[in-house]
């Protein structure tokens, strides 16, 4: 069963994977990066747009991912956020 | 002799109070911390749980005002002890239940607002009806730090880590002193022995705490 502890190492992952890429990357890099359905992809990045990690560009290449501010902080503070959640047993089922 | 909320031995007050003030600091820390990786997560227990040690924190911070201020006012009136013991029993009934009920409604793992609010009001009833009010009180934290714990058990049976065995031994520890403090209407010293075991407890989540934050 995926637990959200799942979710929080998948965030971490793409918002790297963005990183990685000078913070922007194409929608087909990212599912290859991280390794990822195409359904999953989509659900992902509207949470992670939702939480307001990273967000959408149009370009003449066709849509694009952009990390924001608080993607970056996520990835500074991810150790000891998950730290934090597994030793307070706070992981969220999905 | 002062006059306090509790039933402790007088050569105790003064610790309680700075017992119960010391608790307050560690799960107000404990209170922001969560709050701030909420704000970096969005993960939404992560704000039940800062709100949850938070109301915690308030109850220990409420009674610790309330015996200290009880200690040094010499001239205090029999209704004005009678108001101040109401208070402390409210903010009993209020924050340190609600705080509890939260961090039993995160370990059930149910996103639905229904059953907590069956929880709320169940508990908080039955807290407000019974008369024999701070044995209720303590039985009732009990029964909710009972689930807890198993909570913190499993999660340390799932994931046996160094963290995760301290914070199952720090619930453990606050379900031994709750259970403490039921019988310490009976007995003065088991309010000693409780904040011991309160202490120890609190410390343990301080040091997990330290664990987390360091690099």
């Amino acid at each position: 069963m995926k637990t959200k502890r799942d979710r929080l190492e998948i965030f971490h992952d793409m918002l790297k994977a963005i990183n990685d890429k000078n913070g922007k990357i194409k929608p087909t890099h990212l599912m290859y990066k991280s390794n990822l359905s195409h359904s999953m992809l989509n659900e992902y990045l509207a949470e992670l747009i939702k939480r307001k990690f990273i967000e959408e560009i149009e370009t003449n290449e066709g849509k694009s991912y952009v990390i924001t501010k608080a993607g970056l902080e996520y990835i500074e503070k991810y150790s000891s956020i998950i730290k934090f959640v597994d030793s307070f047993g706070l992981e969220e089922e999905v | 002799m002062a006059v306090t909320y509790y039933f402790a031995p007088s050569w105790f007050i003064i610790f309680g109070i700075i017992f119960e003030a010391l608790f307050a600091i560690i799960l107000i820390s404990i209170s922001l911390i969560a709050y701030k990786f909420y704000r970096v997560s969005k993960q939404e227990k992560l704000k039940l749980f800062s709100l949850a040690f938070g109301s915690i924190a308030l109850y220990y911070l409420i009674k610790s005002l309330i015996n200290a201020n009880l200690l040094t006012s010499g001239d205090i009136t029999r209704a004005q002890l009678l108001d101040l013991g109401q208070l402390s029993l409210f903010a009993h009934i209020f924050f340190m239940l609600a705080g509890l009920v939260i961090l039993l409604y995160i370990s059930l793992n149910v996103k639905n607002s229904r059953l907590f609010s069956l929880l709320i009001v169940i508990i908080f009833l039955t807290a407000f009806i019974s008369r024999n009010s701070i044995a209720i009180f303590y039985s009732i934290s009990t029964v909710l730090l009972s689930y807890i714990c198993l909570h913190y058990y499993e999660s340390y049976k799932k994931k046996p880590q160094r963290n995760n065995l301290i914070v199952f031994i720090a619930f453990l520890l606050l379900l031994i002193a709750n259970l403490d403090f039921i019988f310490s209407i009976q007995h003065p010293i088991l309010t000693v022995i409780g904040h011991f075991i309160e202490f120890t407890s609190y410390i343990l989540f301080l040091i997990n705490l330290i664990f987390v934050l360091k690099k």
